[in-house]
């Protein structure tokens, strides 16, 4: 069991924040004009759409992600010892 | 081509409250959410801060519902051009799925702020509940997400 401080809880929660904030928007716009438009040449509206999927997908995946992690290691700390 | 009934100056009108109705009533919802759950989760950790982590969900989920807002205005704001470029028809699908998702996702954010409020709390007395208020507040993201496929369904009409 990891003892856990403040800090890095504060760093724990920060990170998945930080991915679950930013990694939407880059998979939308990575994925809209290199890989569909770029690569692939699809349509505007297509790729707008599958990108604007995928973001959802990703978003989806990093929200199970923080789940399984607050669900399995959040919480594990040991009550502050009893001062008489 | 050039302005005639099908293609009016005021065609993207529509369009344009469309992407603004999908920001700013899921914001609405998010904002609500996060405040209703924060107060929940303010209260709570005076005395269980250990449980932060856990207690977070309700504001990360309500801040997903803000994304799919986002998501749809973004998509709405590349699909407007100049009125010419535009038909009626193409402004009034815009509208449909603005105020699909936004709408949508105002009644998730109520959702999960009220759910995400009341689960936190009670998570601090039971921890057992923690499994049951994660398992609710699902359900009422997927309101939002349900709103979301609707209003990509319409966009690409």
């Amino acid at each position: 069991m990891i003892e856990t401080t403040p800090y890095s809880l504060f760093k724990t929660v920060f990170i998945y924040c930080a991915i679950i904030l930013f990694a939407p928007i880059t998979t939308f716009f990575a994925l809209k004009y290199f890989f569909f438009e770029g690569l692939l040449g699809t349509g505007s509206l297509s790729s707008n759409v599958w990108s604007a999927v995928m973001a959802v997908v990703v978003l989806h995946i990093a929200l199970g992600l923080f789940i399984y992690k607050a669900y399995f290691e959040g919480g594990k700390t040991k009550p502050d010892e009893k001062v008489d | 081509m050039a302005i005639d009934e099908e293609h009016p100056v005021y065609g993207p009108f529509f369009g344009v409250m469309g992407a603004a109705a999908a920001i700013i009533f899921s914001s609405l919802g998010a904002a609500y959410g996060t405040a209703k759950s924060g107060t929940g989760i303010a209260a709570m950790s005076v005395m269980r801060p250990e449980l932060i982590m856990k207690s977070i969900i309700p504001v990360v989920m309500a801040g997903i519902i803000a994304i799919y807002g986002l998501v749809i205005a973004v998509l709405i704001a590349g699909g407007i051009e100049q009125p010419t470029n535009y038909p009626l028809y193409k402004g009034f699908v815009h509208l449909g799925a603005g105020l699909a998702v936004g709408f949508s996702g105002l009644a998730a954010g109520f959702a999960i702020g009220i759910v995400g409020d009341a689960g936190v709390r009670g998570t601090a007395q039971q921890p057992r509940l923690f499994v049951g208020m994660i398992l609710i507040l699902i359900f009422a993201e997927v309101l939002g997400l349900y709103g979301l496929i609707v209003a990509i369904y319409l966009y690409t009409k």
